[in-house]
């Protein structure tokens, strides 16, 4: 699957800074400027889906933004489709983003509020096409259609919509000039827990109907397990294990990643209370100022003295992933985390003797 | 370049109105109270555009006895020159009305153009702009008036243009703080990600988005346009006489107030009937702020 033809996405020791004095192309930033992202590498391939999933802060969204040069950044690649986007002017880039497009999280502020969703989705086809106006009326309805929407939703205002509504309007626009990737920006983060799934189910579906390769952004580790078939783990701006999703799901190999499924719950109460918890201690650190050595070694049971002064690389850890790990091999041959989740046999009825002992 | 329709294509056209007469329908009514001041607005503008067909005297020759008090052939009595006050007092409407549209608009495009640029783009292009209409904003606006007049010379258009230079900073800054707000939001990032270019996105995204804040600025700017006029004309650096104008028959007013007085009271009137309908519309469109946002659910 990795190693199945060129990728379509490459991004390649990316860093970016934000703050004041980024300038595109400007690799010296003023003083006050945070180095958000740093030296991120990943690789997509066509049809694949690659997620990312990292903290709140960790620089998920700023990752997003650099790799849709929407913000500058200061070095590394991003390589789509042979083509660095680094490299190329403003027109040319406008020409490409027809192929890459983006989802973004919040369907409230992501769709303009005075426009008609027909307004909203024919603008991509205007700037694209040289469409009449009546075949991009055909193609609204049709997009319309694709997300589940009737063709009636074309003359509602966004207000006049549902979350759900929304981001499928969000999602039908970017897919109105048949893109080959689509980055989601924790797409389903704002909606109600009951719209998920019908979105995850949505998007599962057009990745299916139309060869979509997805780059999947979000903090949330059970949607990645039935999502996702290549997983980045990011901690404070770095990508801190990186593999395919069922390893790294299921036999990880970072301290930080397996204190994220440990603290994942189990909807069974019996698995839940059986198992053991990695408690992550602290919070996660400013970016303003990251600690030495290896940035998770505050909050890392594994740590030593080493891990205070030298920062581990991404090396292949025994479970056959990258990790940003001295222990990667120690932490990969712990037992599963998920056994109880992963098997498919009904769980055996329990007698819970302690609950008739008490009364 | 065309994109295939998907061959699923299940939809019914017929269903579909025109995006653009929907957005027209749903954006015409206004509150009831915005109808009466835009229907009162409309008919002072018809009768005051249409005066040279219907008025029963010319705006400037003597009908009459001078300083007449009202009577039924002069309804606001007659000037010290004997010419029809209620005439000379229509055509001085027509020219508040003008100079308060002609500054709506021009100076709302300019101010607008100026403002968008300034905070959609930033840096140096921002800071150069806005220095300047700090610069413009530090006077008031009557001696940068004058000093227009001074440098121009006197003529009917002079007041027009001295009042749509003074209120263009007034448009800058309203259109520069709005814009700063529309443009962190995730609509520009995606009309960006979508490959629309600057100017695009100033156009069809920002504009749309501040056009509210914009339309309450155009009635405010306004009323100070005609303030503005009327004090130029007051001073006798307005138009030249003997076009009427409102403030300048104020100023003659002012010498004759013990033996009419009609004379100063209708054109004193006329102009707050204008101020008071564009500050009364200002009003009322800032108080539902987004109106059509707000209303339809």
């Amino acid at each position: 699957m990795t190693d199945s033809g060129r990728p379509i996405l490459s991004v390649q020791d990316l860093v970016v800074y934000r703050g004041k004095g980024v300038h595109q192309g400007n690799s010296t930033v003023g003083k006050d400027a945070l180095r958000v992202v740093e030296g991120v590498s990943f690789e997509a391939a066509a049809g694949e889906t690659l997620g990312i999933v990292g903290e709140s802060g960790c620089g998920k969204t700023t990752l997003v933004h650099a790799v849709l040069r929407l913000i500058p950044y200061q070095s590394g690649q991003v390589i789509f489709e042979d083509v660095d986007l680094g490299g190329v002017s403003e027109r040319k880039l406008r020409s490409l983003r027809r192929d890459l497009q983006v989802v973004f999280q919040d369907p409230y502020s992501s769709l303009h509020p005075r426009k008609l969703i027909g307004k909203i989705l024919s603008e991509p086809l205007e700037l694209h096409t040289d469409l009449s106006a009546k075949a991009r009326e055909r193609a609204v309805i049709s997009l319309l259609n694709d997300v589940g929407l009737g063709a009636s939703f074309a003359q509602r205002f966004p207000r006049e919509c549902s979350g759900g509504q929304r981001q499928r309007v969000a999602i039908a626009r970017a897919l109105a000039l048949r893109p080959k990737l689509v980055i989601l920006d924790e797409p389903v983060s704002a909606l109600d827990v009951s719209i998920r799934a019908q979105i995850i189910e949505l998007l599962a579906q057009l990745q299916r109907d139309r060869g979509l390769t997805y780059l999947f952004i979000s903090h949330d580790l059970a949607l990645m397990r039935s999502f996702c078939q290549r997983l980045a783990v990011m901690y404070l701006g770095r990508v801190v294990e990186y593999g395919p999703s069922d390893v790294i799901l299921h036999r990880p190999s970072h301290p930080y990643t397996r204190s994220l499924l440990a603290s994942m719950p189990i909807p069974d109460p019996e698995v839940e209370r059986r198992r053991n918890r990695i408690e992550v201690r602290g919070e996660i650190p400013s970016i303003r100022t990251p600690p030495s050595g290896c940035t998770f070694h505050p909050r890392c049971n594994y740590a030593v003295d080493r891990c205070q002064v030298s920062e581990p690389m991404l090396e292949v850890s025994d479970a056959g992933v990258l990790s940003r790990c001295f222990f990667s091999s120690e932490v990969a041959a712990q037992p599963p985390l998920d056994d109880a989740r992963s098997s498919d046999a009904p769980p055996e009825p329990v007698v819970e003797e302690h609950l008739f002992e008490r009364s | 370049m065309t994109v295939p329709l998907a061959p699923e294509y299940r939809g019914t056209v017929s269903v579909v109105r025109d995006f653009v007469t929907r957005t027209r329908e749903r954006h015409r009514p206004g509150t009831p109270s915005q109808r009466v001041i835009v229907g009162a607005l409309i008919v002072l503008v018809l009768i005051s555009v249409t005066a040279s067909l219907w008025a029963p005297y010319p705006a400037s020759a003597q009908s009459g006895a001078s300083l007449a008090p009202p009577s039924w052939a002069h309804p606001f009595g007659t000037d010290e020159l004997g010419e029809d006050i209620f005439v000379r007092f229509i055509y001085g409407i027509r020219l508040s009305l003008l100079v308060a549209a002609s500054t709506a608009v021009v100076a709302g495009v300019v101010g607008a153009a100026i403002g968008m640029a300034a905070g959609y783009v930033g840096g140096l292009v921002d800071s150069v702009m806005m220095r300047g209409v700090d610069f413009m904003l530090a006077f008031p606006t009557l001696v940068i008036a004058m000093t227009i007049v001074a440098i121009v010379g006197p003529s009917t258009a002079t007041p027009v243009l001295a009042t749509i230079v003074v209120s263009i900073p007034l448009f800058a800054r309203v259109a520069r703080a709005s814009t700063l707000v529309e443009r962190q939001k995730e609509y520009v990032l995606a009309a960006r990600a979508l490959g629309a270019s600057s100017v695009r996105i100033m156009v069809r995204q920002i504009l749309p988005a501040i056009m509210p804040v914009l339309r309450v600025q155009a009635a405010i700017a306004g009323a100070l346009a005609v303030q503005l006029e009327a004090s130029l004309s007051f001073l006798g650096m307005g138009v030249r006489p003997p076009t009427p104008s409102l403030g300048a028959m104020l100023n003659t007013a002012r010498q004759y107030l013990s033996q009419s007085w009609s004379y100063g009271v209708f054109p004193g009137l006329g102009l707050f009937l204008i101020i008071m309908l564009l500050l009364m519309l200002a009003n009322s469109m800032s108080d539902d702020g987004d109106a059509p946002l707000a209303k339809t659910g």
